[in-house]
C-alpha cells in the first residue's frame, strides 16, 4: 500500500514540510511535484493499526504542521495520487476497487499533456471511468505511448516502482529582513520561529543536532555542542546568549540558521546512576554563567604537564557519563621542564599531613626580614608581624629557556596563628607571598 | 505581647516558610507562651490578620529528615551525621583553621561517587594541583572564578537553579568582610528554598557567619578545635579535626 499527501498550490516550504511529514512514517519517500508525496505504508499495521488508522495519523502529522492536506491511500502509486488530487480529506482504496472509485474523477488529475487532455475532450471524454471504458489498442493507436500509460492510471492499474526520495539532509532556514535590525531582542523571536521550524524537521527524521551555524549577513557564529539537542528552545537561548557575548556590531538584514543533523542521544537512566545535571539545562547554564563571569573563567581546570607552580588551564566543563578514573589522575605521571620536588615538599605530601593552600592571583609582594638567611619578620597587604616558625628553603626552577622561566625559593612560614607559603624569586630579587594554607 | 508584634512585623515582609523557619529557630517557647489563654485573643487577632496570606502561620512545617552525605573526615561525620541534603551547610573560621581542607574533603568524597559537583570561587584562590593531589576528580568539579560578590551571589543562583550538582560550594573566603555582610539574610533562604526538595548540599564558606538561620549545619572552624551547631545535635565541640603539625616537614 502506498499513502499520498497533496496539498493544491503548494509552496516550496510546504513541500519541504511535506517530505519531513512523510520521513516521519517511512524511509522510502518519493516527492511528485508540485505538492505532492509518495511513500511507502506497507507493514505499517502493526505500528500504526490500520489503512484508515494511518491515513488519520499522516493527515493529523500534517496538520500539527499547520497545513490542510489531502490524504489518500491506495494499493499502487498512481492510484494514491490520482485519489489524492481528487478527493478532499481522507480517503482509503482497498485492493480491486480503485477502478471504481476513481471512475468520476476528471481528467485533470492524471496530469495529462495538454495536447492529450484537449484530444480527450475533443472525443467527450471528461471522467477517469470515460477513458478507462476506451479500448487499449486503440487508444495506443491514437495516443501513443504516453496514452496507454494514462489509460492504466485512468483504470486504477498503475505499476510503476516507488523511486525513493535522496536529498542531502540540510536544515536549513534563511529569513530576509524589510529593515535592519541592530540589537539582540527582536532577533529572538525570529531565531525562535526558524529553530521552531529547524528542530521539527529534525524531530520528524529522528535526528538532533551538535552544530549551529548561525550567519548574520556576513557575520557567523558557530554554536558546538557536546552533545545532539533538539529542543529549540534551549538552541535559542544559547545562540542569544552567544551573540550577547559576542554582538555582531553590524545591522542584521539576513538571518541563515543551519543545523548540522546527528544521532539523538540514547540513554537509559537507571536508579543507582549518580545525580548529574541534564546535559541540556547544563549547557544553557553554562552559557548563562559565562555571560556574568566570562568565558575564560568558567570551566573543568586542568592540571599542566610541568611544575612551573600554579601551572593549569581551564577547559570545557561537559558531563563525565563514564565512571571516574582511579583517584589522584590529576596529577601528571610524567613532568617535564623543571626540577623534580624533594619527597617532603608540601605538594607531594599526604594531603591531610598537611592543610590545603589558598593561592593569591597573583602572588602579593612582601617586605621580608632575614636572619642567618632565615625569614624572621615579614609585612604584606595589611599583615605584619614576627615570624613565629620557618621551614625552608625548597628550591624549585625550570623552564630557563622560556620567558616563563622561574627561580623560586619556598618557605613556609607562621605568622599571626596563620600559616603561609612565601617565596623568593632569585632572578626578580623580590619576596612574595604565594598563598594561605587553610 | 513583643513577640506577637515582633512575629507580624517578619510575617507582612517574609513568606511562610520564613516565619516558620523564624518559630522554630527562635521562639517556640515565645509562642507556646504566647498561646497562654491571657494572649489567645491578640493570637486569634494575629491570625485573622494574616489569614489572608498565611493559613496557619504557628504550624510547624513537617518536618523532613534529611539525608545526610560524608564529607570525607571520619571524626567529622562521627560528629554531625554528615552533610545535610536539600539544605545549606555553613563553614567559617580564620584563616588556616582547616576550612579549604574541609571543602576540599567534601568535593573529593562527592567526585569520588560520580557527583558533580561546582565550586564558586569568591576570589580565585582555589588550588587544582592540591586539589589532584588531595582526591577530587577535576573532571566532575565545576570551577567558577569570580572576582566579585554579585557575581558569585548570581553564578550560585543560577548553578542552584540549573540542578543536578551533588555539591555546590560558595567560597566567599577572601571577600571583604564589609561586602560578605552586605549579603542580606533574604538571599539565604532563597538559596534555601531553590535547593529544598534536591539532593543538593550547598556549602558556604565565609570568614565569619552569614547565612544565620537558614543553614541546617553551621561548622565553626577554630584554631584549636571545631564548633558544630546543627538542629540534629544541637552545638557540639570538638578539640582535634586534623592530625596536623603546625608546618609541614623539614626540607631535604
Amino acid at each position: 500500500m502506498f499513502a499520498c499527501i497533496y496539498i493544491p498550490n503548494a509552496s516550496n516550504d510546504a513541500q519541504t514540510a511535506l517530505l519531513d511529514c512523510a520521513a516521519a512514517f517511512s524511509p522510502r519517500v518519493q516527492t511528485v511535484p508540485p505538492g505532492t508525496v509518495v511513500f511507502d505504508v506497507e507493514g505499517l499495521e502493526r505500528l500504526f493499526g490500520s489503512y484508515s488508522e494511518i491515513a488519520s495519523k499522516v493527515a493529523e502529522a500534517v496538520c500539527a504542521r499547520g497545513l490542510e492536506a489531502h490524504v489518500a491511500l491506495a494499493s499502487n502509486i498512481d492510484a494514491a495520487v490520482c485519489a489524492a488530487r481528487g478527493f478532499g480529506g481522507i480517503t482509503v482504496l482497498n485492493r480491486g476497487t480503485e477502478a471504481k472509485r476513481l471512475c468520476d474523477l476528471p481528467l485533470a488529475v492524471l496530469s495529462p499533456s495538454p495536447e492529450i487532455l484537449e484530444t480527450l475532450e475533443r472525443w467527450g471524454v471528461r471522467t477517469l471511468g470515460a477513458f478507462a471504458k476506451l479500448p487499449t489498442v486503440d487508444v495506443s493507436a491514437r495516443l501513443g505511448q504516453e496514452g496507454v500509460e494514462l489509460h492504466k492510471r485512468a483504470r486504477g492499474a498503475g505499476s510503476r516502482p516507488l523511486v525513493s526520495h535522496v536529498d542531502p539532509l540540510r536544515f536549513v532556514d534563511v529569513i530576509e529582513l524589510d529593515y535592519e535590525i541592530v540589537t539582540i531582542e527582536p532577533l529572538t523571536f525570529i531565531l525562535s520561529r526558524m529553530l521552531d521550524g529547524i528542530c521539527a524537521r529534525l524531530r520528524s527524521r529522528n535526528l538532533a543536532t551538535h552544530e549551529v551555524r548561525l550567519a548574520l549577513g556576513t557575520y557567523v557564529r558557530v554554536l558546538n555542542l557536546p552533545l545532539p539537542v533538539r529542543n529549540p528552545k534551549v538552541l535559542a537561548r544559547l545562540l542569544i546568549l552567544d551573540l550577547e557575548a559576542h554582538p555582531p556590531g553590524v545591522g542584521i538584514r539576513r538571518v541563515e540558521i543551519e543545523a548540522v543533523p546527528a544521532k539523538p542521544r540514547v540513554v537509559q537512566n537507571g536508579l543507582f546512576v549518580p545525580m548529574s545535571p541534564e546535559p541540556e539545562k547544563l549547557e544553557l547554564t553554562l552559557a548563562r554563567v559565562k555571560a556574568v563571569v566570562g568565558e575564560e573563567n568558567v570551566g573543568a581546570a586542568e592540571i599542566e604537564d610541568t611544575h612551573r607552580p600554579d601551572a593549569f588551564r581551564v577547559k570545557k566543563f561537559g558531563v563525565v557519563n563514564e565512571s571516574s578514573p582511579p583517584k589522584l589522575g590529576g596529577v601528571p605521571s610524567r613532568r617535564r621542564g623543571g626540577v623534580v620536588p624533594t619527597r617532603n615538599h608540601p605538594v607531594c605530601s599526604d594531603f591531610f599531613g598537611g592543610f590545603a593552600l589558598r593561592r593569591f592571583r597573583p602572588p602579593l609582594e612582601a617586605t621580608v626580614q632575614l636572619r642567618n638567611s632565615t625569614p624572621i619578620w615579614i609585612a604584606f597587604h595589611g599583615v605584619h608581624g614576627p615570624i613565629g616558625t620557618a621551614r625552608g628553603p625548597w628550591r624549585t626552577s625550570g623552564d630557563w629557556w622560556r620567558p616563563t622561566m622561574w627561580d623560586h625559593e619556598e618557605w613556609d612560614i607562621e605568622v599571626l596563628d596563620a600559616l603561609y607559603r612565601i617565596y623568593f624569586d632569585v632572578h626578580m630579587d623580590r619576596w612574595y607571598v604565594e598563598g594561605v594554607y587553610d | 505581647m513583643q513577640s506577637a508584634i515582633l512575629i507580624q512585623g517578619f510575617a507582612l515582609s517574609r513568606s511562610r516558610s520564613a516565619i516558620q523557619g523564624f518559630a522554630l529557630s527562635h521562639s517556640r517557647s515565645a509562642i507556646q507562651g504566647f498561646a497562654l489563654p491571657r494572649s489567645r485573643s491578640a493570637r486569634a487577632r494575629l491570625e485573622s490578620a494574616l489569614g489572608e496570606r498565611i493559613s496557619a502561620p504557628f504550624t510547624d512545617i513537617e518536618r523532613r529528615v534529611l539525608e545526610t552525605v560524608p564529607t570525607g573526615i571520619a571524626p567529622l561525620d562521627a560528629l554531625t551525621g554528615g552533610l545535610p541534603r536539600g539544605a545549606i551547610t555553613e563553614l567559617f573560621g580564620p584563616p588556616s583553621s582547616g576550612r579549604t581542607s574541609t571543602m576540599i574533603s567534601i568535593l573529593a568524597e562527592a567526585t569520588a561517587r560520580d557527583e558533580v559537583c561546582a565550586l564558586v570561587d569568591g576570589n580565585d584562590a582555589f588550588d587544582p594541583k592540591f586539589a589532584a593531589a588531595a582526591g577530587i576528580d577535576l573532571n566532575r568539579l565545576l570551577w567558577v572564578r569570580c572576582r566579585k560578590l554579585e557575581h558569585v551571589l548570581k553564578t550560585t543562583d543560577l548553578l542552584l537553579q540549573g540542578g543536578g550538582f551533588g555539591r555546590v560550594v560558595m567560597d566567599l573566603t577572601d571577600l571583604p568582610r564589609s561586602h560578605v555582610r552586605s549579603i542580606p539574610l533574604a538571599s539565604w533562604f532563597r538559596f534555601q528554598r531553590t535547593i529544598e526538595r534536591t539532593p543538593t548540599v550547598l556549602v558556604v564558606m565565609s570568614p565569619e557567619s552569614i547565612v544565620k538561620s537558614a543553614a541546617a549545619l553551621v561548622l565553626q572552624m577554630e584554631m584549636q578545635g571545631l564548633i558544630v551547631r546543627s538542629r540534629k545535635f544541637g552545638v557540639r565541640r570538638v578539640n582535634s579535626l586534623f592530625c596536623t603539625s603546625k608546618i609541614g616537614n623539614s626540607p631535604v
